[in-house]
């Protein structure tokens, strides 16, 4: 098939153009949805996305397409993409809510999944302070209000 | 200009001293000389929207609010977004000097925090945290409070979790109930029940139902269908019941199968429970999971139960059936551990309420609240509610 060797590039909001193969682009797939609307320009803007984030999604992408390829998909190679999944999201928190932001955006299914749980495996074993240095939020209770929510989900067990 | 940027300032405390000179005399001097002094940060959030409805000119904040990536009404924002907005109005006053709070306006536009993300994400997000820690989501703050609201009974809630968690009915008291049955069949084993009472369970969501019933000498299930409001179709046990004496009560298993215990009081009391292995509306078959004859009488008021498919156990809540632990007002609730080669341990759950009143001649008669155990079931979509009932008599 010829589609799969045509070439796409992505445009950062920096500007920058990523170059990459029809198979990747269409992982993301608002991409996917403009090429069936035949929008068939050979680079599409991603605007709010800038050129740090926008190669890590594709670098997400690339893996995942490559996996998808082998024929006979082994067991070994479903470890190995889960082993990148783990050290493809073992970022910094800020990178990491821009990934997220990123693949809401894009619509790249799998890396909203693997980044809303790695979001959620760092808020499990915190207490309230710690979850709210880390995530920059801002206090809003009274003290009292506090404790009657505290209170109120006291049944929910802690670890 | 000057830079008089907080971080300047708070690395060099004499330019905190030359900024306060150069402002000498301005209404900014007494109040800056007050944030110092009394160590207090104004904060007065609740003020910025009386602001807003002062404010002229509107067309130039929807400019700024849009420049910051706001686009939310202004009633509708809060958190670090209300801080932008905050700046925002600030910005549209002609002023000397500006005091902004928020290090994030130097990388404007970017993602740092969890309160820039949109609703639909971060509730995504706490969708994803176990049920366990879903007091500290609450008690960060309220947005998340909020948005964890309706979170309680999430698909992934429940996921990795080890110990057995469901709720509890006690004292006509909803309680969550969680045991830990790890040690179960080692040396010196202890299982570790803990009980705690319930404030909100206006969460759940019940779409069908599985109930008992007894036609033509055979006990049946049936469902309900809680949206259409209809029976389904009768399903077969895996049992034979005896004309009377019989205890059937039913249990759910993971978000799909039932299990179901039948015990005999009549011949020997041989106590077995089932796991359906395939359940839909229209047929049902079901595989053995435990039979015992230990000395475990359920009581019929009670009854309900659990299963841990790894244990390979079942825990059946009941009343304490007699001996010293049952008076006129004292009646004990307890679990009954059972499991494969003829395991047994009763546990202690606490003492059931006696509601029954003083006749007139003097007696008590004895009407115990009944124990009713519910395993936690995390899908709202499909949520059986276990239900115990011996029925008697044919219909």
């Amino acid at each position: 098939m010829s589609e799969s060797n045509k070439k796409i590039s992505l445009i950062s909001s920096e500007g920058e153009a990523f170059e990459v193969s029809e198979a990747v682009a269409r992982e993301f797939e608002i991409v996917a949805h403009m090429l069936e609307d035949g929008c068939s320009g050979s680079s599409i803007p991603i605007t709010t996305v800038d050129s740090n984030i926008l190669g890590k999604v594709i670098e997400y992408c690339t893996k995942h397409v490559e996996v998808g390829n082998v024929e006979g998909n082994s067991e070994k190679a479903e470890k190995d993409l889960e082993e990148f999944d783990k050290r493809f999201i073992a970022v910094e928190m800020n990178t990491l809510f821009s990934l997220i932001l990123a693949a809401n955006y894009l619509n790249v299914k799998g890396l909203l999944n693997i980044g809303c749980q790695k979001v959620a495996d760092t808020i499990k074993d915190m207490k309230p302070e710690e979850v709210r240095s880390i995530f920059n939020i801002e206090n809003d209770y009274t003290p009292a209000e506090e404790e009657v929510v505290r209170k109120e989900n006291e049944w929910a067990f802690q670890p | 200009m000057h830079d008089y940027s907080p971080v300047s300032l708070w690395h060099n405390p004499q330019s905190w001293q030359k900024y306060l000179t150069h402002i000498r005399g301005s209404e900014l001097e007494s109040y800056l000389t007050r944030v110092v002094e009394e160590n207090l940060k104004p904060q007065h959030v609740d003020q910025i929207k009386k602001i807003v409805n002062m404010l002229d000119e509107r067309e130039m904040l929807v400019q700024i609010c849009a420049g910051l990536g706001l686009d939310r009404r202004a009633k509708e924002v809060f958190g670090g977004e209300l801080q932008w907005f905050a700046i925002a109005i600030g910005f549209i006053e002609k002023a000397e000097t500006y005091m902004l709070d928020d290090s994030r306006l130097l990388k404007c536009g970017e993602v740092t925090t969890m309160s820039d993300l949109p609703d639909d994400l971060a509730e995504e997000i706490l969708s994803r945290v176990p049920l366990t820690s879903l007091s500290a989501v609450r008690s960060t703050c309220r947005k998340w409070n909020d948005l964890s609201k309706n979170q309680v009974f999430g698909k992934s809630a429940s996921t990795g979790r080890k110990q057995f968690l469901g709720f509890m009915l006690k004292d006509y008291k909803v309680c969550s109930m969680k045991f830990d049955l790890q040690g179960i069949g080692n040396e010196g084993d202890f299982v570790d029940p803990s009980i705690k009472e319930v404030s909100i369970l206006d969460q759940v969501e019940i779409t069908q139902r599985w109930t008992i019933g007894r036609r033509n000498k055979t006990e049946e299930i049936i469902s309900f269908d809680f949206t259409t409001e209809k029976f389904g179709k009768r399903l077969p046990l895996p049992f034979k019941t005896h004309d009377v004496g019989n205890f059937v009560s039913l249990s759910c298993v993971r978000e799909e199968q039932l299990a179901v215990l039948h015990q005999s009081s009549v011949i020997d009391h041989t106590l077995e429970i089932w796991v359906s292995s395939n359940i839909d509306l229209g047929a049902v078959s079901w595989s053995k999971f435990l039979r015992t004859t230990s000395f475990c009488r359920v009581d019929f008021q009670a009854g309900s139960f659990f299963i841990d498919e790894e244990k390979k156990v079942a825990v059946v809540i009941d009343l304490d059936d007699g001996g010293q632990a049952r008076t006129e007002t004292r009646y004990n609730q307890r679990a009954n551990i059972i499991g494969e080669d003829e395991y047994f341990k009763s546990v202690n759950v606490g003492e059931a309420l006696n509601h029954g009143k003083r006749n007139k001649f003097g007696f008590v008669l004895p009407v115990f609240s009944c124990p009713l155990v519910c395993p936690y079931v995390p899908s709202s979509a499909q949520l059986q509610m276990q239900y115990g009932k011996c029925i008697e008599g044919d219909d």
